[in-house]
C-alpha cells in the first residue's frame, strides 16, 4: 500500500511556479530552497538522461541505415532494365533481411529511420506492412497496392515488412509472388525485418515453399547485437560520465536484467533507470550535491542546514573517514563538531569523486583494448572475453574490477606475447590518454609515462633495424659480425621483454589504483544510488500471481470492509494467537469468489464440483438463517458465477480424465 | 503493333529454342484473326519450361492490346476482381462485373463489336479451383458455350486429369510442353552469354554446368546458378593461373564450388550468427523445452526429467527391430510425425528440469514468453483462443535450428533426444 | 484472289463445325431418338402440353446436336412462334442466375425478378394459349447438385401444371441422373428419357466424319473446287493410312468423335492457297499425343522425385498410410539407400541426395497435383505436412519399369519391400 501512495506522488503534475511534487526531507527540515533545488536538479537529470537515450539511439542503428540505404541504391541498376528480355527474366527480387533484436518498439524505431533516410535521397516510394493488417491477400491488395498500380513515375517500390515471422506463411508467400508478378513493371524491394534469427531463417527453409523462396534474391544485414548495444548503452548512461548518479551494484544488476538478462527491452531499461533517478532525488536530501558542476558547488552549500550535515555524518565512508583521522584528534573532533568543516570538505570529497570515475572510465577502456590485443596475439576464443558490461558489473561488486583475477589473467598473459608487438598496445594506451587530456585532470603523469614506454619501444626497434643496414659494406668483417649481430638481438631480445615487464608492472598498479570498488571513496553515497530493488522490482516486476492470491486470500484485508471485521476486533486482546485463525476462517460474509478460492486451498490436486458445491452452500447458508431460506438455484448460480471467475484467472482448470473434476493449477502460497 | 504471322513464327523459332512444334500448333490454332479458335486450349507441362513465357510473348507480339486478356490467377484474390480485370484488358474500360452473369453479358457485347478472336488466358490455372468452386467448370464451358468467337487458353501445371472434377465439362485442345532436352537446354542457357563474351569458351562453361546440374535443376534454377558460377569459372584466368584455352583445367577447379552452389541455391548459407543474442538465455531454455515437449513422447517424462530423488536406474534400451506383418503394421517413429501437441504444465516442468536457475523466472514471465513465442509462431496454440482453461502448444522451430541454439547455450539436446538419429 | 477466300471460305465452315458451334447438316444413327424428342417437343408446341424430358448420353454422343437440330426445325415448322431458353448447369450455379437467365431469355426486365415467386409467376401466368416455352437445362445434373432443390421443384412444377404450356428438356451426360434427385422432384418428372449412344459400329462413325468434311456444294460459287473438295474427302478413305487413324481413334479414344474432329482440326487448320485440299498425310495422331495426361508427367519426373515416389510407395507397404509427411518419405528413402549399401556390400559410398534438394523436388511434386497436402495447419512446418498420394502405386511401379534411365537399385525396390 505504501508504495502506491509513494509512486502516485512521484507524477503530480508539475506546474511552473507551484509547489514542487517533492516533500520536504529530513523529517520536514529541509529547507523549501533546498527541495526545489533537489526537483529541479532531478528534472535536468532526467532530461539530461532522455537526451544521452537520443543520442544512443540516433548511434546505434546508423551503419546498418546506410548500408540499407546503399543496398536499395544499388538494387536494379547493371543493365537490369532489360528484365523483360529471354535471358534476364527471371531476375530475382532484391530483398534486404533485416536481423533485428525483438524489442519491437526499437525495431519500429529503427525502420522509421530506415524509410526517412531512404525518402530523402530520391523519389523512392515505401510501404509499410503490418502482420496484423494482413491476413488475407485481399486485404493486402485493397490496401496497399491498388493504389501503388496507379502511380506512373516510380523510382522504386520498398516494401518493409517489419515482424516477418509473424506473417502467415501462405499469405507472404501470395505476396512475394506477387511482388515478383509485378517486377516487370515496378521495381520492388523488399525489406524483411526478422526479430529472432530462430524463426526468421528457419521460415525461409521450414515454412515457404522453394518455389517461393527461389524468386528473392536475400541479402542479409545485421543491426549491431545486443551485447554490444548493452555495452554502448551502459557506458554511456552510466560509465562515461563523472558527474551523474551511478547505480549500486543491485540496480545495476537489475538494470542488465530488464535489457540483456531476462527481457530484451530497452524501453524498460530506461524506464527503470528513470525510475531510480527520480526515487534517488526523491529520498536523499544530499542529492543536490551529485550532479552539480565542482565549480558551482559553494551555492549549494548553503542549503546545507545542519540536519544535512548530520546525515552526511551518518554516512559509512564518512564515519570510515573519522576513523582514519583518529591520529589527529583535533581534526577528528573538527569532523564531528564543526559543522562548517565539514561543509568546507565537500568540494574536495566531490572532486575527488569526479576524479575516480574519470580514472575509471578510462582505466576500463584500456582493459577492453588489452582483451582485444590479446586476443589477437594468442587467438582468444571470442567467448572468453568480457563485455563492458560484464566487466563493469564485477567492478560494481566487492572488492572490484582492480582486484579481480580476471585482470590479473590479462596481465598474465600480457607477458606471454611476442614482446615486438607490445608497441602497438602502447600505441592504443598513448592515443586514449591522448583524447582524454583535455578534459581529465591529472591524467597527464601516465599520458607521459606511456609516451615513454612508446619511445622505449621505438627504440628498441631501431636497434634492431639498424645492424642490419651496416651489414652490406663490412663484407670482409662477416664472421664478427654476425656474433655481434646475434649478440645484438639477444640483448634486443631483452630488452623488449624487459619493456614488456615494467609495462605490466605499470598496468598493475594503474589497474589496482583506477579500478578499485567505489566504496573506497569518502562519500560515495552521495553518487550511488544503493536503494533494495524491491522498489523497482515493485515497478516493473509486478508479482500478479501472489497480488490476486492475496486478495482472495487476504479479501477482509483488501476491502477493509466492517461486515468481516466484526468479530476479530471484540476479540483483539487475544489478537496474536488469533490473527492467522480469523484469517483462514471462511465467513458466510466474503465475496463468493474468495470463499470458493479459500475451499479449494483444502483440496488436493482435483477438485470434486459435487463436493465443492455442498461446502460453498455450507458456507453461505449460514449468512441467511434467520432472514430467509436460500433458493437452490440461486446457491447454483452463485457457485457458477465464482466458479468462471476462478477458471477466467487461471487458478483451476478443466480436467480431461475426470468429468467431475476439475484441477487446481496453482499453488501459491500467501 | 502485330507482326506479320511469318515474321512472328522466326522471332518466337528464335528466342524459344526447343518450342518449335508448340509454336507452330498455336499458330495454326489461331489461324486468321477472324477465324473459330478450338474454344478452349489446354496448355500442360513441367515449371520452368516457357509455357507462360512464349504465352505472352506470343500474344505481345502477334496480337493487339484488346484481343486478349493474360491473367495469373495466383495474383488474383477474387472472383469480381478476375472478371473485372479481363474485361478491363479486352475493352480498356474499368467495367464493374460481380458475377459470371455479368461477365457472360459483357464478354457477349464485346464479342458483338468485331469478329476476331478474343482470348481469355488463364495462367496457373489451377489456383481457379481456390477461389470459387464453381468457378473452373464454369470458365472452362463458357467459350463453347456462347458459341461465339472466344477462346479461353488455360495454362497450368496439373494434367488435364485434375480438372475434370465435373461432369459436362468439354475436353479442350491440349498442349503440352515437354521436358528441355540437354541440347535444348544448352542452347537456352547460351542466351545468358554476356555480349563481350566468346560464345564458344562460353558454350564449354554452360555444357560442363549442364552435365553436372541437369538432374536437379530447372531452367529458373540454372538462370539463378550461372552468374556466381561463371565469376568462379573464370577466376583463375583473372588470376593468371590459366589461360581460357584451359578448358578442362577450368572444369575441374569448378567442381570444388558446386556443393556451396547448390546450397547457395537453396538459401541455405543464411544463416543466423549466434542464437544467443536473439534472446534472453532462459526463453532459450524454454524453447528447447518446448521442442522437448513437443518430440518426446509423453511417457518418456519419467525417464528424462524426473528429478534425482525419483530417478530409477536407466535400462539399457533394448533396439527394437521393426518387422512387417501382415496383421499389425508397423509402427513409425514418433519423431517423423512431427511435432505433438502439449499442456503448458508439461513444458514448465520439462523448463523446471532442464534449466538450472528456473527459481529466478517468474511463472508470469514464462507465459508473456509463451505468448510471445506465439506471436512470432515458434510455437503455435493448437486450441482455440477461446478455451482458456486448457492452453494446448506445438513447437514449430526445426530440429536443425533447436540444435544451433543448444550448441550456443552449451545445452546437451543429445542426452534427451536419443530416438532423433536423423540430421 | 477469289479463290484464297473459297479456301478461307472452307476452312471457316469446317472450322466451326469441328468447334462444335455448328450443328451437323445430318445426324447419323440417332433417327429414332431425333424422332421421338420432335414429337414430345411438338406436342407442346402445337397441343399446348407441358412435360419435361431428360436426354442422357455420354460425351460427343450428339445430344446437344439433337436439341438443336429438333428446335431448327420446329422453327420452321411454326415460324419461331415459342420461346427457348437456355441454361447451363455449370454456368448458371445458383437460383438467382437462373432466374436472371429466365428473365432475360424471355425479354423481361431482370428487376422485377426480385424471388422465385416472381419466375414462376410468370411462366405460370399463361394459358394454354400463350406461346410455348421450352427450358432446355444443359448438364443437367450440376443444374440439379447446384441449385437449391425448392427451385429445381419449382421448375419441374410449373411444367406438370396446366397453367402455359412449358417444356423442361435436361439434357446430362450422367447415366444415374435420377437417383440423384430428390424425391418430390422425381415425383414431378413425367419420367420421360431419351437414351442417346456414340455410335457403335465403325460404319456409322465414318459416316459421321465424312459429313462433317464434306462441304456443301451449294453455298459455294466455286463449283469446281467444291467439287474437288469433296471428291478429295471421299478418296481420304482409300487410303490406309487414314483409315487405320479413324480405326485406332475408334477402338482406343473413348470419346472418340471429339477426338477425331480434334485430328481434323489440326488438318483443316493447314489448309491454305499452296495446299487447299486436305490430304491424307495431313491428319496425324500426334495431336491426341499432345495431351499430357498423368503418364507423361510421370516419364518426365527426375530421378530424385522418382526415389521420393518410391519411398511413399514403400511406406504404404510397411505402414499402411496413405498419409505421410515428408521427414517420413526422406527417412524411408534414407533407410532404404543405407541398406543396400550394407546388402550389397559396396564400399561406394550412395549418393544420397540431400534433404533440402530432396524437399524441393517433394514441393515440386505437389504442384504437379502428384501430392496433395491434407494437413490444415497453416504454420506446419513443410517436413511436417502431411500429403497424399494422388496416384495408383501401380502407376508408380509402371512408371519405373517403364524409364530406362532408372539404375537398378531403383527397379529393386519395386519389386520387394525392405525390412530395417
Amino acid at each position: 500500500m505504501s508504495d502506491l501512495t509513494k509512486g502516485s506522488a512521484f507524477f503530480l503534475p508539475k506546474k511552473p511556479g507551484e509547489r514542487v511534487p517533492f516533500e520536504p526531507l529530513l523529517e520536514g527540515q529541509e529547507s523549501s530552497n533546498a527541495t526545489h533545488t533537489r526537483y529541479d536538479d532531478y528534472i535536468k537529470a532526467i532530461q539530461y538522461l532522455e537526451k544521452k537515450i537520443e543520442n544512443f539511439l540516433l548511434t546505434v542503428n546508423e551503419s546498418a541505415i546506410s548500408d540499407l540505404c546503399n543496398f536499395v541504391k544499388n538494387t536494379y541498376n547493371k543493365g537490369e532494365n532489360s528484365i523483360l528480355n529471354p535471358p534476364n527474366r527471371f531476375y530475382a527480387l532484391p530483398t534486404a533481411l533485416v536481423f533485428t533484436g525483438i524489442d519491437k518498439e526499437e525495431n519500429t524505431r529503427f525502420f522509421k529511420c530506415v524509410s526517412q533516410k531512404l525518402q530523402q535521397n530520391n523519389f523512392n516510394h515505401i510501404v509499410f506492412l503490418n502482420s496484423m493488417d494482413c491476413t488475407d491477400m485481399k486485404r493486402i491488395e485493397k490496401q496497399h497496392f491498388k493504389h501503388i498500380l496507379g502511380l506512373k513515375s516510380l523510382s522504386k517500390l520498398i516494401i518493409i515488412i517489419q515482424d516477418f515471422e509473424c506473417f502467415i506463411p501462405e499469405v507472404l508467400e501470395n505476396f512475394i509472388y506477387l511482388c515478383s508478378h509485378y517486377q516487370d513493371r515496378i521495381p520492388i524491394v523488399l525489406m524483411l525485418g526478422i526479430t529472432t534469427c530462430i524463426r526468421g531463417i528457419d521460415p525461409l527453409h521450414e515454412n515457404y515453399s522453394y518455389s517461393v523462396v527461389r524468386l528473392l534474391k536475400p541479402e542479409a544485414f545485421y543491426l549491431q547485437t545486443q551485447k554490444a548495444r548493452c555495452d554502448d548503452l551502459v557506458s554511456q548512461c552510466l560509465i562515461e560520465d563523472a558527474k551523474c548518479m551511478k547505480v549500486g551494484e543491485k540496480t545495476y544488476e537489475f538494470l542488465l536484467d530488464m535489457f540483456i538478462g531476462k527481457k530484451f527491452s530497452l524501453s524498460l531499461f530506461v524506464s527503470s533507470l528513470k525510475y531510480a533517478l527520480m526515487h534517488y532525488f526523491y529520498i536523499n536530501p544530499l542529492s543536490i550535491l551529485t550532479t552539480i558542476e565542482p565549480e558551482a558547488i559553494h551555492s549549494r552549500l548553503d542549503l546545507l542546514n545542519e540536519n544535512h550535515v548530520e546525515m552526511i555524518r551518518m554516512q559509512i565512508s564518512f564515519r570510515e573517514y573519522v576513523e582514519s583521522k583518529l591520529h589527529q584528534p583535533a581534526e577528528a573532533r573538527q569532523l564531528l563538531c564543526d559543522d562548517y568543516y565539514v561543509k568546507s570538505l565537500l568540494p574536495t570529497f566531490c572532486q575527488n569523486m569526479a576524479i575516480y570515475h574519470q580514472r575509471f572510465a578510462i582505466a576500463l577502456e584500456f582493459i577492453i583494448f588489452l582483451q582485444e590485443f590479446l586476443q589477437e596475439c594468442l587467438n582468444y576464443d571470442v567467448k572468453k572475453l568480457k563485455s563492458k558490461y560484464e566487466l563493469y558489473s564485477i567492478a560494481l561488486k566487492k572488492p572490484g574490477l582492480g582486484e579481480n583475477e580476471y585482470i590479473q589473467i590479462l596481465l598474465d598473459d600480457l607477458i606471454k606475447i611476442d614482446p615486438k608487438k607490445i608497441g602497438e598496445l602502447l600505441q592504443i594506451f598513448v592515443s586514449i590518454l591522448k583524447t582524454m587530456l583535455d578534459n581529465v585532470e591529472n591524467i597527464k603523469q601516465e599520458y607521459e609515462d606511456f609516451y615513454q614506454f612508446l619511445v622505449r619501444s621505438k627504440e628498441i626497434e631501431n636497434d634492431l633495424t639498424r645492424p642490419s643496414a651496416s651489414t652490406r659494406s663490412a663484407a670482409t668483417k662477416i664472421k664478427n659480425k654476425e656474433s655481434t649481430i646475434l649478440q645484438k638481438i639477444e640483448k634486443i631480445g631483452d630488452d623488449y621483454k624487459q619493456l614488456v615487464i615494467d609495462v605490466v608492472n605499470y598496468l598493475e598498479v594503474f589497474f589496482d589504483e583506477n579500478l578499485r570498488h567505489y566504496s573506497t571513496n569518502t562519500l560515495f553515497e552521495l553518487f550511488y544510488y544503493q536503494e533494495d530493488i524491491s522498489i523497482l522490482e515493485c515497478a516493473f516486476v509486478p508479482k500478479i500471481r501472489s497480488a490476486i492470491h492475496a486478495a482472495l486470500g487476504l479479501s477482509t484485508e483488501y476491502i477493509n470492509c466492517n461486515c468481516c471485521m466484526v468479530e476479530s476486533d471484540d476479540e483483539s486482546n487475544e489478537k496474536d494467537d488469533n490473527d492467522w485463525d480469523s484469517r483462514e476462517q471462511i465467513l458466510s460474509t466474503h465475496n463468493d469468489t474468495s470463499i470458493l478460492y479459500k475451499l479449494h486451498l483444502q483440496c488436493g490436486k482435483l477438485i470434486n464440483v459435487r463436493d465443492w458445491l455442498d461446502s460453498f452452500e455450507n458456507v453461505i447458508s449460514k449468512e441467511n438463517l434467520e432472514n430467509r431460506k436460500l433458493n437452490e438455484k440461486e446457491i447454483v448460480a452463485r457457485f457458477i458465477k465464482g466458479f468462471e471467475e476462478l477458471k477466467l484467472i487461471g487458478i483451476i482448470g478443466s480436467s480431461s480424465r475426470k468429468t467431475d473434476h476439475f484441477k487446481r493449477l496453482s499453488w501459491g502460497k500467501l | 503493333m502485330a507482326l506479320e504471322p511469318q515474321q512472328l513464327k522466326n522471332i518466337l523459332f528464335e528466342e524459344f529454342p526447343g518450342r518449335t512444334r508448340q509454336i507452330e500448333t498455336l499458330l495454326n490454332w489461331f489461324g486468321t484473326p477472324k477465324e473459330k479458335t478450338p474454344p478452349t486450349i489446354f496448355i500442360h507441362g513441367n515449371r520452368a519450361l516457357g509455357k507462360t513465357e512464349l504465352i505472352k510473348r506470343l500474344f505481345k507480339l502477334g496480337f493487339t492490346s484488346r484481343q486478349f486478356s493474360f491473367l495469373d490467377c495466383r495474383v488474383c484474390y477474387s472472383i469480381e476482381d478476375l472478371f473485372e480485370i479481363i474485361l478491363n484488358d479486352l475493352t480498356g474500360e474499368q467495367l464493374s462485373c460481380k458475377s459470371i452473369n455479368d461477365f457472360v453479358m459483357n464478354l457477349q457485347e464485346i464479342c458483338e463489336i468485331g469478329s476476331e478472336t478474343r482470348y481469355m488466358i488463364f495462367d496457373n490455372a489451377d489456383v481457379l479451383w481456390d477461389l470459387f468452386s464453381t468457378l473452373t467448370p464454369a470458365l472452362l464451358t463458357l467459350p463453347q458455350w456462347i458459341g461465339l468467337n472466344v477462346c479461353g487458353i488455360f495454362i497450368s501445371q496439373a494434367p488435364w486429369e485434375k480438372f475434370r472434377m465435373a461432369v459436362g465439362i468439354p475436353e479442350p485442345w491440349q498442349l503440352y510442353f515437354p521436358e528441355y532436352t540437354r541440347d535444348e537446354l544448352i542452347q537456352i542457357l547460351m542466351k545468358s552469354c554476356p555480349d563481350d563474351e566468346d560464345p564458344c569458351f562460353y558454350k564449354a562453361f554452360v555444357e560442363n554446368i549442364c552435365n553436372s546440374f541437369y538432374e536437379n535443376c530447372d531452367l529458373i534454377d540454372f538462370f539463378r546458378l550461372l552468374p556466381d558460377l561463371f565469376d568462379k569459372f573464370v577466376e583463375p584466368i583473372q588470376e593468371e593461373r590459366a589461360t581460357r584455352n584451359d578448358i578442362s583445367l577450368l572444369c575441374n577447379e569448378l567442381k570444388s564450388y558446386f556443393n556451396e552452389t547448390l546450397d547457395k541455391l537453396y538459401l541455405q548459407d543464411i544463416s543466423a550468427a549466434n542464437f544467443e543474442d536473439q534472446l534472453p538465455q532462459w526463453s532459450l531454455y524454454l524453447l528447447i523445452a518446448t521442442f522437448l515437449g513437443s518430440y518426446i513422447p509423453q511417457n518418456l517424462d519419467q525417464r528424462y526429467f524426473a528429478t534425482k530423488a525419483c530417478e530409477k536406474p536407466r535400462l539399457p534400451r533394448v533396439p527394437k527391430k521393426q518387422k512387417l506383418s501382415h496383421d499389425s503394421p508397423a509402427k513409425l517413429p514418433q519423431q517423423l510425425k512431427g511435432p505433438q501437441s502439449f499442456e503448458l504444465e508439461r513444458v514448465l516442468a520439462i523448463f523446471q528440469s532442464i534449466y538450472y536457475n528456473h527459481r529466478n523466472i517468474q511463472t508470469i514471465d514464462i507465459h508473456q514468453q509463451i505468448e510471445s513465442f506465439v506471436a512470432h509462431h515458434l510455437v503455435v496454440c493448437t486450441v482455440p483462443y477461446d478455451r482458456l482453461g486448457s492452453r494446448e502448444y506445438r513447437c514449430n522451430v526445426s530440429y536443425h535450428c533447436v540444435k544451433q541454439v543448444s550448441r550456443d547455450i552449451g545445452f546437451d539436446l543429445s542426452k534427451y533426444l536419443d530416438e532423433f538419429d536423423y540430421n | 484472289m477469289d479463290y484464297e477466300k473459297t479456301v478461307a471460305k472452307t476452312r471457316q465452315i469446317l472450322k466451326d463445325r469441328l468447334t462444335d458451334r455448328s450443328v451437323p447438316d445430318e445426324l447419323v444413327g440417332l433417327d429414332e431418338q431425333y424422332t421421338e424428342l420432335l414429337n414430345y417437343m411438338n406436342r407442346t408446341v402445337s397441343l399446348g402440353e407441358s412435360n419435361t424430358c431428360i436426354l442422357i448420353g455420354p460425351s460427343g454422343c450428339g445430344k446437344t446436336a439433337l436439341v438443336k437440330k429438333a428446335i431448327q426445325s420446329l422453327n420452321e415448322t411454326y415460324n419461331n412462334d415459342f420461346y427457348c431458353v437456355n441454361l447451363n448447369g455449370l454456368l448458371h450455379t445458383s437460383d438467382q442466375f437462373v432466374r436472371y437467365q429466365i428473365g432475360l431469355q424471355l425479354g423481361q426486365q431482370i428487376k422485377g425478378f426480385r424471388s422465385d415467386g416472381d419466375v414462376f409467376n410468370l411462366l405460370k401466368s399463361g394459358t394454354s394459349n400463350t406461346k410455348p416455352i421450352f427450358i432446355i437445362i444443359y448438364n443437367f445434373d450440376a443444374f440439379a447438385k447446384n441449385c437449391s432443390q425448392l427451385f429445381v421443384y419449382n421448375i419441374f412444377n410449373i411444367a406438370t401444371s396446366k397453367n402455359c404450356p412449358i417444356s423442361v428438356i435436361g439434357i446430362t451426360r450422367k447415366a444415374n441422373v435420377f437417383n440423384e434427385l430428390a424425391q418430390n422432384i422425381l415425383s414431378r418428372n413425367s419420367y420421360c428419357h431419351i437414351d442417346i449412344d456414340r455410335p457403335c459400329n465403325f460404319e456409322s462413325f465414318a459416316e459421321i466424319i465424312r459429313n462433317c468434311l464434306m462441304i456443301n456444294e451449294a453455298i459455294f460459287d466455286d463449283i469446281e473446287y467444291s467439287q474437288e473438295f469433296n471428291e478429295k474427302i471421299e478418296e481420304l478413305f482409300d487410303y490406309e493410312s487414314f483409315y487405320n487413324l479413324i480405326n485406332q481413334t475408334f477402338n482406343y479414344s473413348t470419346d472418340f468423335i471429339r477426338s477425331f474432329y480434334k485430328i481434323c482440326f489440326d488438318a483443316v487448320c493447314k489448309l491454305t492457297i499452296d495446299s487447299p485440299f486436305l490430304l491424307p498425310e495431313d491428319f496425324s495422331m500426334s495431336t491426341l499425343q499432345d495431351c499430357g495426361n498423368i503418364d507423361t508427367v510421370l516419364k518426365g519426373l527426375t530421378q530424385n522425385q522418382l526415389w521420393l515416389l518410391l519411398a511413399i510407395n514403400s511406406l504404404d507397404l510397411r505402414f499402411q498410410t496413405k498419409t505421410f509427411n515428408f521427414a517420413m518419405v526422406y527417412e524411408e528413402y534414407k533407410n532404404y539407400m543405407k541398406s543396400y549399401a550394407r546388402e550389397s556390400g559396396s564400399t561406394y559410398r550412395m549418393k544420397i541426395c540431400k534433404e533440402h534438394v530432396a524437399l524441393a523436388e517433394f514441393e515440386f511434386l505437389e504442384s504437379r497435383k502428384i501430392l496433395q497436402c491434407v494437413d490444415e495447419n497453416k504454420f506446419q512446418q513443410k517436413q511436417y505436412k502431411m500429403m497424399r498420394l494422388l496416384l495408383l502405386p501401380e502407376q508408380i511401379i509402371d512408371a519405373i519399369n517403364d524409364n530406362e534411365k532408372c539404375p537398378t537399385m531403383m527397379k529393386e525396390w519395386v519389386n520387394r519391400v525392405f525390412t530395417l
